[in-house]
């Protein structure tokens, strides 16, 4: 199963996505912020990247711009609660900048895992 | 609207006395009644009866002329009331909107542990578990929230004014499509829109409004007379600084506008439109969408070639910054 990395600034919501994640086998770490999850990410190995778009700091589109450019291959999902004239409006910038999947908040637990298993590259668990 | 006090009634007659003393002692001081009576005396010819009747009827079209143009202050500040008052109701709206996005924003996540754990937890009990069905309303109920939810998004976002532009060519398209044929036949209408253009850091409500007004502005500009009317949407050219997107470019053969009159036509109110027919808001609202999202508008027109428009588009992306994200949050 697969090594995921998961940004997201509420609390609540990362230990749902983490019971969620886990229940399918995968691993999951996680960061409340853009900043420090991208520290995180450049010190681990990770199959797929969540990543919420609103954060305090530094936020999803900047996440997934520093990614495109230093982790080329490695697949994100970008999350968003949505708030006025943003939500859906930064979900298509995510798209639009390499988010492999993008998803409105609250998601279900199929629908959320059907996205991850979507996401990775058909050799399920590969370390890159 | 401030009223006119009493205080204020007593303050001014007050001052009408001063003035009148004041004419009044130079006039006696250097005996003008002495000289009003020499000169009449000395012009007995020129029919001073009639001279001193016309001035004693000269109040009357004084009069006529006063009242039209308090008529004519109060339609005006009758008309800027309106147009106040549909601004706020505007503002109105789009508080209660950012509110209700917010609040939606709040909502669904905190809804997330409910939705995603109540499906989990479904998927994990057995059918013949007697708590299977307490789990089964936990879920639905999160759902029917889920619904409500979104129903309050889809206002916040207007989402039949649509939303963000991934392919601004392709949006703007539709929208030129619209122009055409609001197009008076009069005006001769050219369109050319650049392919692959960045996405824009931008709502595409925001933007459709911006093109309509300028749009609208032009065609009113060459009023029905013969015209030409370019729309371009192209990348920028030559030094980009803030790393804008886009650039619209509107122009037309209208009577141009003057130097004086383009230091203003930004201001609110400000309109060459006959009174009734124009709020003075347009442009106003063009360049505060704008300013807003970081872009920005110029304006080139010369007296009797025309006017053209051009409007600088943000780029999404790098433009979002963390601060901006908390404002919308």
């Amino acid at each position: 199963m697969a090594h995921i990395f998961l940004i997201e600034d509420d609390p609540l919501v990362r230990e749902a996505f983490e019971l969620i994640l886990a229940s399918d086998g995968h691993r999951v770490s996680s960061a409340a912020d853009g900043a420090s999850g991208l520290r995180q990410i450049e010190q681990g190995r990770y199959d797929l990247v969540i990543t919420d778009i609103m954060m305090p700091e530094k936020d999803g589109v900047e996440v997934i711009n520093a990614l495109r450019k230093s982790h080329r291959d490695l697949p994100i999902i970008a999350v968003s609660g949505g708030a006025r004239g943003s939500a859906t409006d930064y979900l298509h910038i995510a798209k639009v900048l390499g988010a492999v999947e993008v998803l409105s908040k609250p998601i279900g637990a199929k629908e959320l895992l059907a996205a991850v298993k979507k996401a990775l590259p058909p050799e399920d668990g590969e370390q890159r | 609207m401030r009223r006119y006090l009493p205080s204020q009634k007593w303050r001014d007659l007050g001052i009408m006395a001063v003035f009148l003393l004041l004419m009044w002692i130079p006039a006696a001081e250097f005996e003008a009644f002495e000289w009003l009576h020499s000169f009449t005396r000395a012009h007995e010819t020129w029919e001073l009866d009639e001279v001193i009747l016309l001035v004693l009827l000269l109040p009357l079209p004084l009069a006529w002329y006063a009242v039209r143009r308090a008529r004519e202050a109060t339609r005006l500040s009758q008309r800027a009331l309106e147009s106040e008052r549909d601004l706020s109701h505007v503002r109105k709206i789009d508080s209660l909107g950012t509110l209700a996005g917010g609040l939606a924003h709040e909502l669904n996540n905190q809804l997330q542990p409910l939705v995603g754990l109540s499906e989990l937890l479904e998927a994990e009990t057995p059918q013949e578990d007697p708590r299977r069905r307490k789990v089964e309303l936990i879920y639905a109920g999160s759902l029917k929230a889920r619904e409500s939810v979104d129903r309050v998004l889809r206002f916040a976002r207007r989402e039949a004014a649509g939303f963000v532009v991934h392919d601004t060519s392709e949006a703007m398209r539709s929208m030129v499509e619209l122009m055409r044929l609001s197009c008076p036949t009069t005006v001769q209408m050219t369109v050319s829109l650049a392919d692959d253009l960045p996405p824009l850091g931008m709502a595409w409500a925001d933007v459709e409004s911006i093109a309509m007004n300028l749009f609208s502005n032009a065609v009113a500009a060459m009023d029905g007379s013969p015209g030409q009317l370019d729309i371009r949407l192209h990348p920028p050219s030559g030094p980009n600084p803030n790393g804008h997107a886009a650039v619209l470019t509107v122009s037309d053969t209208g009577p141009g506008i003057s130097e004086a009159q383009q230091q203003r036509i930004f201001d609110p109110y400000f309109t060459t439109k006959p009174l009734g027919a124009g709020t003075g808001l347009g442009l106003w609202q063009v360049q505060t969408l704008l300013h807003a999202a970081g872009g920005r508008i110029e304006v080139q027109s010369e007296l009797g070639r025309g006017t053209e428009m051009q409007v600088w588009l943000p780029a999404a992306g790098a433009g979002q910054s963390a601060q901006h994200v908390a404002e919308v949050r």
